[in-house]
């Protein structure tokens, strides 16, 4: 995988620390855009980006921004894992990623209880193609007033904020223990609701994930 | 505009002459006409073929402005061929001698021709010519004299548009080395700022956890915050490392982001729709929106595609920022909806609130500034009541600067 991190105090405690997981190895760390640019998207025998499974990159970048530098990885190669790490707390930049590349991207913030647990799941969740978006940042979310989001059960709602954060269907009912088929029963309803329940929907999960963004406020 | 304001284009060189003909025409004219009435009522004076007959006051006068009538379109001619409106002082002197002159002998000739007077009467014709010639020659002064007026007028005209056209570019180089600093000082408070008072928040946590580990051996991570007892020393220690914890992500969280985003709209760099989504995120769950972008807006300026100038792009961000500002500050809004569109060259915003719409019509300042902003580039912005009627609407033209 490639870490690009702009503080290097960080980016060699992230580097040591994803090494020292078992099943992850660092390929490529980068101070900047351009360098990650060069190293991973140089074109010679084999693009360098095709050969890892997932970046972690930080948003906020000396020369440019990590979502612009995850758009272009993901571009070359699609089934590229993408965590993004921010100090700003600004989910709602993930509203923008084009359409057709908006799985697999997941968010953590760097100034809420970032750990390198939290940090290996994500990863692994990003690889499968599914989001974590920040537990601390989704729970400080609000429903706002007269969207989709709004309409939900307390129950359709906290199951949402959970598969937000990235939570198998699974993981998803024993944290609020219920029965599997309930939660499956909650999603349903919760597309049904959110308009996504159509065949024209190619991840609903993901698209699921997108609106709970889009139609709450941070608090 | 590369063109020096002196410098002739064949209009203007049309325009010259349209003016010369026509001003030597009228006045010279008002001289055919003038004389020809003065010699007929006035001076009574009769052409030698009517002396001993009847005089025939009609034809007298028709008679006399077909004489006059020649002269005037003989001078006309010789002003359309001789051009002495393009031509410097010495030139102007030999062809405006010459067309009055030219004129005048014409007139004779038609004079003599038709019988005013007999080929014999040398001194009454000479006589005759000599006036023509002064006439024609002060028509013609005045005539040169108002297309160097018109002249003077119109590279005074081009000079002064010029003259604006530099202050705009000027202002514009100014307005982008600003943005550049706003930038440059933004991305220091966000970036290497708050990165740092994170890393300083994290140390403190670090003491916090140390102290709590040391003083009574709970497990590290079990809790985050100190909930310190003003008995125990140590604890107060920790409730205290707790507090300036609290303060410092406090003031990254609120006072370095909000001096960032006043300098630099956070995500500008990214395109106008995250940078004004941006404007939204921070809008409390009570207040509810619908931001809608047309397709042709998503791919010029959202995912990561960027055609405006920064300093365009900052032009429509703020629009909607102020347009925001005033829903919220002085309407009360609690419902907005943003739509921007892309056609004909230019960005078109339109934001409309629920709020209590305009008391009375005022000019915001905020507005009247932008509208100072919008007059540099060929933009508009327009302040109204809602289509409803209820609420406000602010409607935005910015050109895309492509055109």
């Amino acid at each position: 995988m490639a870490v690009v991190e702009d503080q290097a105090l960080f980016r060699q405690l992230l580097v040591t620390g994803l090494d020292a997981a078992p099943g992850v190895s660092v390929s490529v760390a980068a101070a900047d855009a351009a360098s990650a640019r060069r190293t991973l998207l140089h074109e010679g025998t084999d693009l360098a980006v095709r050969s890892i499974d997932v970046a972690v990159l930080d948003v906020q970048l000396g020369d440019g921004s990590g979502i612009d530098l995850g758009v272009d990885l993901r571009a070359a190669n699609p089934a590229l894992g993408i965590v993004l790490l921010s100090a700003t707390d600004s989910l709602d930049v993930l509203l923008d990623l084009p359409r057709t590349i908006t799985h697999g991207w997941s968010y953590l913030s760097k100034t809420s209880a970032l750990s390198l647990p939290a940090l290996l799941r994500a990863i692994e969740v990003s690889a499968e193609g599914r989001s974590v978006f920040d537990p601390e940042l989704v729970a400080r979310r609000r429903p706002r007033r007269g969207t989709g989001l709004s309409r939900l059960s307390t129950r359709q709602y906290e199951v949402l904020r959970l598969l937000a954060e990235g939570l198998s269907n699974a993981g998803i009912a024993s944290r609020l223990g219920l029965a599997p088929r309930s939660v499956d029963n909650h999603i349903a309803g919760i597309y049904a609701e959110l308009g996504l329940a159509s065949g024209g929907v190619v991840n609903p999960r993901v698209a699921a994930a997108l609106r709970f963004l889009d139609e709450s406020a941070a608090s | 505009m590369t063109v020096t304001p002196d410098a002739v284009t064949p209009a203007d060189r049309a325009d010259d002459r349209r003016v010369t003909l026509l001003t030597f025409g009228i006045v010279l004219g008002i001289f055919a006409v003038g004389v020809s009435v003065q010699s007929v009522f006035v001076l009574g004076i009769l052409p030698r073929s009517m002396m001993g007959s009847d005089p025939v006051t009609l034809i007298n006068l028709v008679v006399r402005l077909v004489a006059n009538g020649s002269a005037v379109a003989v001078g006309l001619l010789g002003v359309a061929l001789l051009n002495p409106q393009e031509r410097g002082i010495p030139g102007r002197l030999g062809t405006g001698f010459a067309i009055a002159f030219g004129a005048a002998l014409a007139r004779a000739a038609v004079q003599i021709g038709i019988g005013i007077y007999a080929p014999g009467d040398g001194i009454e014709v000479s006589a005759e010519v000599v006036t023509a010639t002064i006439a024609g020659s002060i028509s013609l002064t005045i005539a040169l004299a108002q297309t160097d007026a018109r002249r003077r007028l119109r590279t005074g005209e081009r000079a002064s548009a010029q003259q604006a056209l530099r202050s705009a570019a000027a202002l514009e180089a100014l307005q982008s080395e600003e943005l550049r600093m706003r930038r440059e000082l933004a991305d220091g408070l966000h970036g290497t700022v708050q990165q740092r008072f994170v890393l300083l928040s994290a140390r403190i946590t670090a003491l916090i956890e140390a102290d709590r580990r040391g003083g009574e051996g709970e497990p590290s991570g079990s809790r985050r915050r100190a909930e310190g007892s003003d008995d125990d020393p140590d604890r107060s220690a920790t409730a205290e490392l707790a507090a300036i914890r609290a303060d410092l992500d406090d003031l990254r969280e609120q006072d370095l982001r909000a001096m960032s985003r006043l300098l630099y709209p956070a995500e500008l760099d990214r395109g106008a729709v995250p940078a004004i989504r941006a404007l939204f995120q921070p809008l409390p769950s009570t207040i509810a929106f619908v931001l809608d972008f047309s397709d042709d807006v998503l791919a010029l300026e959202a995912h990561g595609n960027r055609m405006l100038s920064p300093e365009r792009r900052l032009l429509l961000v703020r629009i909607v920022e102020e347009s925001l500002s005033n829903a919220l500050k002085h309407g009360h809004a609690t419902e907005l909806r943003v739509r921007l569109d892309h056609r004909d060259s230019a960005f078109e915003v339109v934001i409309d609130d629920d709020g209590t719409g305009l008391i009375e019509p005022v000019e915001l300042s905020g507005i009247r500034n932008l509208r100072h902003q919008l007059d540099l580039v060929g933009g508009r912005i327009d302040l109204g009541p809602g289509p409803s009627g209820l609420g406000a609407r602010v409607s935005a033209v910015v050109p895309d600067g492509r055109a």
